[in-house]
């Protein structure tokens, strides 16, 4: 038998991005509910997941998809409407699917007894979608009677088809005392029946009173209702019959064609608008779907990898020609060539690059989920807004970045928005705005989360700070530093602790996850009107502008984002505390010297901090000062990994190849600094 | 080589018989499976890294990938008078991912018996026998069959262990890596 577990992989991937389209068309369902685009997105995608699953041998998956799939089907035939528990339901059911569908990636078992209950309530949901009401006007045969029929036996009758909701004898036609025949029967019924049955087996509980009775069933729908009173009306009373109402309502004009009419505006003019709403409606949710093909990450990585070797081969080729005595031969034809070649390749360069960059929109799309869970949780009503979907980033600073927004979003809703009556005294409107946007600036990405609730407490956490000893009481520091006290580890100024957030730990990890990706986090906020956290992101992991160093006969780069500047001091401005080591003066501010020759433990060419370099780098506040023992260039870099046979070290953040082949490191300041100060290593 | 040839038919192999690379280390003849050898490169430029034992060399540049290598004399405590013309590194793929491994020569490529394999002795060789998995005889000669997991896993946990003392001296390791 063929083996399905080699498939399973690729199936995988399938249906977590079609959870994914599944997810993000249900929460676009309940903003637009009777979006047909979406239903049906939403119901291909339910579908796929059953057809592979069930192609696969998957039968969990595909007998739980079946039942999601029905209920989306009643969705797009408008038999149920998609209201806030339908989408509760199949948002959890998707995330059923989903663990269902991670459980077949990581080959573990699935308790499918876990997806009974989500299976009756789909059920539930699709019998309330199927039970129907008919509304039965039942006018009997005058001589009933005499036939030997009971009309009671019949209504009873009917009970065996369905529910009566509502049941009126319509007397009307009883006429006075005097002409009254006895054996006759004047009275006719007006029913409401709520059944799962259609009208036909309906009609057969009045076959044996069919002659010469009249009997008309007809069901009462939502659609039904937008048939007005007048023409209800005139349904009942028999003047005309349902279609005609309906016929009647569809040859009533709209806006735009009695505007024509009246020669206000073309049809071209009320074309284009109309053109123009459907496609704002729907423009949001095309843009998540785009026209993609899937490539295997590894293959692509081995691109990138080959063509960074190609501009390296083409700088050796550079150097082999032009440098040394013999570069006067080369012929100015060939050096046209040669810098056509060299455009070419960078721009075949930066398009591979491009290849791993992928929107945001993927990412920030999750947290309308989070927001919406999170705020009925807190009880608070909060709207998230989302712009700049389209902002690409490096897939690795993607994934990276993931966790921290969680982090933030959830602060923002949990401390940051107020409930609603906090927000109703302060005179704001009762739903809060967390803004999520995205935007490229220069050679950087910038991701804001802007809230507009009650905005950092600066007086509260100056004094949490100083009772916590992180800052000592006479310390008079400006609004951005006491803002950026609460990235200190342990800092809290939430009086309880949530299931959220509130125990402190957290935004140092934010902060010291988004450094990782050599990005940087600020804080702006004003009091009762909101926060504003930006963090900037370099926009690949792969390249960094770098400062190359010489130590000894080692190249070095260091990170330009940790330096501050590079200087060489003055005899008299070296000099040695006792309690700080060597220290630096640089315009009157002591700064600590790291010897980076005894760091890396390489043999320096100077051994005097006033014949070499120092460069000025930043970490947590404070400044250091690296010595080597010469500037080499400011240079963009490719970092790479020193492989994974390599064993880490902390001070080491990869490597990079130079110009003529050769590996240069790249330092890892935070890491060089803990190591230096702590004397511990990472 | 000689009586076991080097070259045979494809049909005559049989399921016993696998591939060798073959390596000088001063005067011994080392081989590992052919299937672990992703390429022999020659020796280009080292770049040293910090805070690692002597036998990791440190990183080159495989076009384009960084890789790191290993003196194997120095991981055996081998004599070594420094690098020379023919001195070269065999790239070996193992399970904790890609090595280079740095060798006087590299002799042959060729296949060994499983028959003429017999298991390593418990003297004799100047290397520690839990790297060896067994000894091949081809000739007169005898080779020493490697096993490179266990060389190369032994020698990242070696030099993490020996990357922790040479940071800090006085502590038994209780840093998290």
């Amino acid at each position: 038998m063929f083996d399905f577990k080699k498939l399973y992989g690729v199936f995988v991937d399938d249906a977590m991005e079609k959870i994914v389209e599944l997810e993000d068309g249900l929460l676009q369902l309940e903003k637009n509910p009777h979006e047909r685009e979406v239903i049906d997105t939403i119901f291909r995608a339910a579908h796929t997941i059953k057809g592979s699953s069930g192609t696969l041998g998957l039968n969990d998956i595909s007998r739980f998809t079946h039942v999601m799939e029905e209920v989306l089907d009643l969705l797009r035939q408008e038999t149920l409407v998609p209201d806030k528990e339908l989408i509760n339901v199949l948002l959890e059911s998707t995330d059923m699917i989903k663990e269902m569908v991670e459980s077949v990636a990581s080959e573990t078992e699935f308790d499918f007894s876990r997806c009974g209950d989500l299976m009756r309530r789909m059920d539930g949901l699709r019998n309330k979608g199927t039970t129907k009401e008919f509304k039965i006007i039942f006018i009997p045969a005058p001589d009933l009677f005499r036939r030997g029929i009971d009309p009671v036996i019949v209504l009873e009758d009917i009970k065996s088809v369905g529910e009566i909701v509502n049941i009126k004898a319509d007397t009307d036609a009883v006429p006075r005392l005097s002409e009254i025949n006895p054996e006759d029967l004047y009275v006719r019924w007006d029913i409401i029946l709520r059944t799962t049955k259609d009208e036909s087996d309906i009609r057969k509980v009045f076959e044996f009173v069919e002659e010469g009775s009249e009997i008309r069933i007809f069901p009462v729908q939502a659609a039904e209702e937008d048939v007005p009173f007048i023409g209800q009306m005139l349904v009942e009373e028999g003047v005309v019959k349902a279609e005609d109402v309906t016929e009647a309502l569809k040859s009533q004009k709209k806006l735009g064609e009695i505007l024509v009419d009246q020669g206000k505006a073309t049809s071209g003019e009320i074309e284009h608008v109309l053109k123009k709403q459907r496609q704002k409606k729907l423009d949001s949710f095309r843009n998540s779907v785009s026209s993609t093909i899937r490539i295997d990450l590894k293959k692509l990585d081995h691109l990138i990898n080959i063509v960074g070797e190609m501009v390296i081969t083409h700088s050796m080729f550079h150097q082999a020609l032009w440098g040394g005595a013999n570069g006067n031969g080369v012929s100015e034809k060939l050096e046209v060539i040669f810098s056509q070649l060299q455009r070419i390749g960078k721009e075949i360069q930066e398009s591979a690059m491009s290849l791993r960059m992928l929107p945001v929109g993927e990412v920030f799309h999750r947290f309308t989920r989070l927001v919406r869970e999170l705020s009925k949780s807190k009880d608070k009503n909060i709207e998230l807004i989302i712009s700049g979907e389209e902002t690409e980033l490096d897939k690795g600073v993607l994934e990276k970045i993931t966790d921290p927004l969680v982090h933030l979003i959830r602060n923002a809703i949990d401390h940051g928005i107020e409930p609603p009556q906090e927000r109703t005294a302060a005179g704001k409107p009762a739903k809060g705005t967390i803004h999520l946007s995205a935007y490229q600036m220069g050679d950087a990405v910038y991701i804001d989360i802007e809230d507009d609730g009650r905005g950092l407490d600066k007086d509260k956490i100056l004094r949490k700070a100083i009772e916590k000893g992180f800052i000592s009481p006479d310390a008079e520091p400006s609004s951005e530093q006491i803002s950026n006290l609460i990235f200190l580890p342990g800092f809290s100024t939430a009086d309880k602790v949530t299931d959220i957030s509130g125990r402190g730990v957290g935004m140092d990890v934010v902060k010291r996850n988004i450094e990782a990706l050599n990005g940087k986090i600020s804080i702006r906020s004003e009091l009762g009107k909101g926060t504003v956290m930006s963090i900037k992101l370099p926009l690949t992991l792969a390249i960094i502008d770098g400062l190359t160093v010489l130590v000894g006969d080692e190249i070095y780069v260091l990170p330009i984002s940790s330096v501050v500047e590079s200087l060489r001091p003055e005899r008299k401005n070296v000099k040695t505390l006792n309690e700080k080591g060597e220290v630096i003066n640089v315009r009157g501010e002591y700064i600590p010297l790291l010897r980076l020759h005894e760091l890396l433990d390489v043999t320096p060419w100077k051994r005097d901090p006033w014949e070499a370099i120092v460069v000025v780098s930043l970490y947590e506040g404070k400044k250091y000062c690296f010595m080597v023992d010469d500037l080499i260039g400011q240079q963009q870099v490719v970092i790479k990994s020193l492989g994974t046979a390599m064993p880490g070290v902390c001070d080491i953040a990869g490597g990079t190849i130079l110009g003529d082949g050769r590996v240069a490191l790249v330092l890892d300041v935070p890491g060089l600094i803990e190591t230096a100060t702590k004397g511990v290593t990472c | 080589m000689t009586d076991v040839s080097v070259v045979k038919e494809d049909a005559e192999l049989t399921e016993e018989m696998h591939q060798y690379v073959t390596f000088r280390l001063n005067d011994e003849i080392y081989a590992i499976g052919a299937l672990n050898v992703q390429e022999i490169i020659e020796l280009s430029n080292i770049t040293k890294v910090p805070h690692l034992p002597e036998f990791l060399k440190g990183v080159i540049n495989l076009r384009g990938t960084i890789i790191p290598v290993v003196d194997l004399k120095l991981k055996f405590e081998m004599e070594s008078e420094g690098y020379k013309k023919h001195t070269c590194v065999v790239v070996t793929e193992f399970s904790g991912g890609v090595l280079g491994l740095i060798v006087d020569a590299v002799s042959d490529v060729m296949y060994i018996s499983e028959e003429k394999i017999s298991s390593p002795p418990s003297f004799g060789s100047q290397i520690r026998t839990e790297f060896i998995k067994g000894m091949g005889r081809v000739g007169d000669d005898l080779v020493i069959i490697l096993d490179v997991d266990k060389v190369l896993s032994e020698a990242e946990t070696i030099s993490l262990k020996e990357a922790r003392k040479a940071i800090l001296p006085d502590e038994g390791g209780e840093v998290d890596a």
